[in-house]
Formats: structure tokens, sequence, C-alpha cells
């Protein structure tokens, strides 16, 4: 609340008198020493206080303290009232707070939930940072093969896959050699492995061409996958396993399986798409091309 | 021969209060009921609000209890409690609205006016002989001042508390207390006035 007061202030003398008569109660009697003028400056000030007695009170009725009284006993008795709703949940024994069953069933299942939806949520984080990392690793390693094909005349590095002859009539692959990249420093090694594959000395699917393949390719302007995920339906057939075309890759969770194009871009495919040699075209079509995917 | 009747302080009732003493509150409330009951009319402006007033003071100081340091006296500690709760009472009710009087009398509103109650002497009635309509005046200038110069000016000149006291009492430094004190004296003296020459028109 605000109002005009504040400017308003005694002067000096009448402000130094009224000190002196707030020290003595108001009683002018214990001011010794006064001066004519500084006795009628006190009378002054105390007529004025004076009035203040006008005002208008009327003493107290009989019932006020009766009335206080009940709301005292009120507030006792709401707060008795608040003590008596808790007590029942407050069972102790000798040896303090005793735990019943159905407490310890209710706390126990309260504790499961929140941990499953914990461990729930961690492995979805999980799975979504093995998936990120993943991605970059792949583009790293697509740098390099860049690098190593401007380097080397268009050619890719490349090895034999001897292993997966049996699928292609005996015919041997050609692949990328991911450790001749990290060997000659166009990558480090620690990015030629996806990080949810768990290692093995290779966790990535390389895509393989030999220089001759790569001319009709560009000849024909088709995007292909340099690098593709670990493919969970080779894994099946190498190991002479039944095999579902669309299991996602074992990496990531359920996330799918990561791929990087030629123009740089990585894109992300829910399942392998499995036809003959068309393991790992999205589209399905290889425009006659020969394409496939070796790990 | 008859039954000697002892005399408790107030401490010591609030103490007797605490270990179950079911007859010391209510004395203790009777020993303060019209001291405290003026104060509160005077700072609250009305009966009915002092009265409510009253009956929370003693709830808290029932409340507090416990907490009372018995070394301490009891009756500062209560109009204490008494202003503050006086005080959320008018925080909560805050829409009054209050006449500013240097507008009125001086009309400039501006710098500090410095008023001599010598000057104003000559025109004090006494107050013991003052009729119902300038009562009712000394009410209005009482009512017109803000309430943190006019708990001052009660607790002051009622209940006899030294600035010190004040100070301890209302959280605030010894030297707003004097200024506080100072304008409330000052404002009062003016607001009679004004009152009275409203009157006289």
């Amino acid at each position: 609340m605000t109002s005009g007061f504040e400017h308003l202030k005694l002067s000096k003398e009448d402000a130094e008198m009224l000190d002196q008569l707030v020290d003595v109660g108001f009683d002018m009697n214990q001011l010794e020493f006064l001066s004519t003028e500084d006795e009628a400056r006190a009378k002054s000030i105390l007529k004025m206080l004076g009035l203040l007695d006008a005002y208008p009170v009327e003493d107290a009725s009989e019932t006020l303290i009766d009335a206080t009284l009940a709301r005292i006993d009120q507030y006792e008795a709401q707060c008795s009232a608040r003590l008596q709703i808790h007590a029942p949940q407050l069972e102790t024994t000798k040896k303090g707070f005793r735990i019943r069953m159905p407490d310890l069933i209710g706390v126990a299942a309260m504790v499961l939930v929140t941990v499953s939806v914990f461990m729930a949520l961690s492995k979805s984080a999980r799975n979504q940072s093995f998936n990120n990392e993943c991605a970059s690793n792949m583009a790293m390693v697509g740098r390099g093969i860049f690098n190593y094909a401007l380097d080397h005349n268009g050619r890719t590095p490349t090895e034999q896959a001897t292993e997966v002859a049996s699928l292609f009539g005996g015919i041997i692959p050609d692949r990328t050699d991911a450790e001749l990249l990290a060997e000659q420093g166009y990558c480090e090694h620690h990015h030629l492995n996806c990080p949810g594959h768990g290692g093995e000395g290779g966790g990535f699917s390389y895509q393989t061409q030999s220089a001759e393949s790569w001319d009709e390719i560009l000849k024909q302007g088709k995007v292909f996958f340099l690098l593709s995920d670990r493919n969970p339906i080779l894994d099946k057939l190498l190991a002479n396993q039944e095999h579902d075309p669309l299991t996602p890759s074992p990496s990531h969770g359920a996330l799918g399986q990561n791929h990087l194009r030629d123009d740089g871009s990585i894109v992300t495919g829910a399942a392998p798409v499995f036809g003959g040699d068309l393991i790992w075209v999205l589209d399905g079509k290889n425009n006659g091309i020969d394409i496939f995917l070796t790990h | 021969m008859p039954a000697e009747t002892v005399l408790h302080s107030d401490e010591t009732l609030l103490t007797n209060h605490i270990d179950g003493n079911a007859s010391a509150f209510p004395e203790l409330m009777d020993r303060y009921k019209n001291d405290l009951l003026h104060f509160l009319i005077r700072f609250m402006g009305s009966r009915a609000v002092a009265e409510d007033v009253f009956q929370d003071t003693f709830l808290q100081i029932h409340i507090s209890a416990e907490t009372f340091d018995p070394s301490r006296r009891f009756k500062p500690w209560l109009f204490t409690i008494a202003a503050n709760k006086g005080r959320d009472w008018h925080r909560k009710h805050s829409k009054r609205t209050v006449l500013s009087l240097s507008q009125n009398i001086s009309g400039d509103g501006e710098g500090t006016r410095f008023v001599d109650l010598m000057e104003a002497d000559q025109k004090l009635p006494d107050a013991q002989l003052l009729d119902n309509e300038q009562k009712d005046s000394v009410r209005n200038a009482v009512d017109q001042l803000p309430n943190h110069l006019r708990e001052i000016l009660l607790l002051s000149y009622f209940q006899q508390m030294s600035y010190v006291q004040i100070a301890d009492s209302l959280q605030i430094p010894l030297g707003t207390v004097k200024s506080r004190l100072h304008s409330a004296v000052a404002a009062f003296s003016q607001a009679w006035a004004t009152e009275n020459n409203e009157d006289d028109a």
C-alpha cells in the first residue's frame, strides 16, 4: 500500500524530543533539565499523541476468550483427525515397522515394472546409439574407398571372397579389402566394424566390383551400394541354415541395416532383399549388372 | 485463613500451558484481552476483524508455544505475532486505498515537508474533551495511515515498546523504526488537521 505520507517528517526538534519520549515510555516526568521550549515541545507531542486515546475502542466481550478456546479445540481436533487417518498405515512391532506380504508384493511388482521399462528404454537407446555409430563408421570407410580409388586409377581395394564361392556356382567373387584401407591409412581400424556386430575382425558387408564393372555401372548412372551392414541372410546361407527374407540385422536390434551409397548418402533398410545376385539391392533391380555384396 | 492467590508471570503461565495446565492459557488470554484487542481495533480499523485476528494470534501462540524462549518477555512476542497476523490480513485485503494527504494539503507532492507540532499545538483539543464527532475524526486520521506507519505508532505509544524492541519484533533496522515513527506522528498530525479542516468547511 502506498501513500503520500512518505515525504512527511517531523521537524528536527520534534524528532529529537519524540526519541527522548519513546526512551522514557512517554512519561515526561522522567525527562530532566528540559528548557522551556523543550518542555513545551514535549507537551505538544504528548498532546498530539494523546488524541490517539480518543480512538473509539471497546473492551473485549465475555465470549472472546471462549471463542478463541473453541477455535484452538477445533484446530486440535483437526490435527487428531489427520493423525487417525494415517495411523492404520503405520503398523509397527516392537522391533520397528512390520512389512506385510501384500506390501512386499506390491513393492516388488513396482520395482520389476520400473526395471523392465528402464531396461527396454536402455536397450532401445543402446541400439540407436549402435546404429548411429555404425553409420558414422560407414561414412569414414566410404570416404576411404573413394580416396583410394582416386589414388589408384579408379580401382577399389579388392580381394577374393573364397568362402562364398558356393553361393555363386563356384565362381569366387571379389570384395573390398577393408583391411587394406586401414593399413594404408585411408580409414581407422575401428571404422571397419559395426559396434553392434561384436568384432570378428569386420562388422560390415562390402560390395565389391571389378574395375570393369564400375565403368559399366557408371555409364548407367545407377546408384548402388558400396557398403552395407552384416547380412543375416548371408550368414544363414553360409551356415546352411533356414533364412527369413525379412530378418533384420542383429547388429542394431531390429532397427534394420545401414547402407552406404556411392553418392555418399547412408540409408537404413528394414530388411535385406534376397534374390539371386540381388542381395542387398533394395529396389530389387540391377538392370543386368551383376551386383552382390559379401562379407 | 484465606488461600493465598499466586500471581504467575506471563512466561510461567505459558510454560504451564505447555505442561498441560488447562487454566493457564485462558488466564493468559484474560490478561491481554483488552490490551491486545484495543491494539488490533486501532490497527485493523474494525472490531470484527480485530476479534478474528485476536483469535488467530492466540491460536498461533498455542501452536508455537514450545518455541518460545522463556528467558524473554512474553508481551513483545504476543504483540509481534499480533502485528504479523494483522499485516497478513491487510495484505490479503489490500484493495483499500489511502488518501494522499500531501496532495490535499500542499498540492505540490514533492520533496520532504517538515511538520512542527509546536505550531499545531494551539488548535489541539484535550483528548478527554473530544465529542463523538471529534473521536470519529481521530479514527479517520488513524485509519488513513499506511499499515507500516500505523503499527509502529501503536506499538510505540500504546505498548510503549522501545525502538530496539520494535525493530526486533518487526525485523527491520533500528533507523527505519525511528524514521517511520517520525513519519507516523507527522502524518497523523496532518491527517488530523485535514479531518478538522474538512469538518470546519
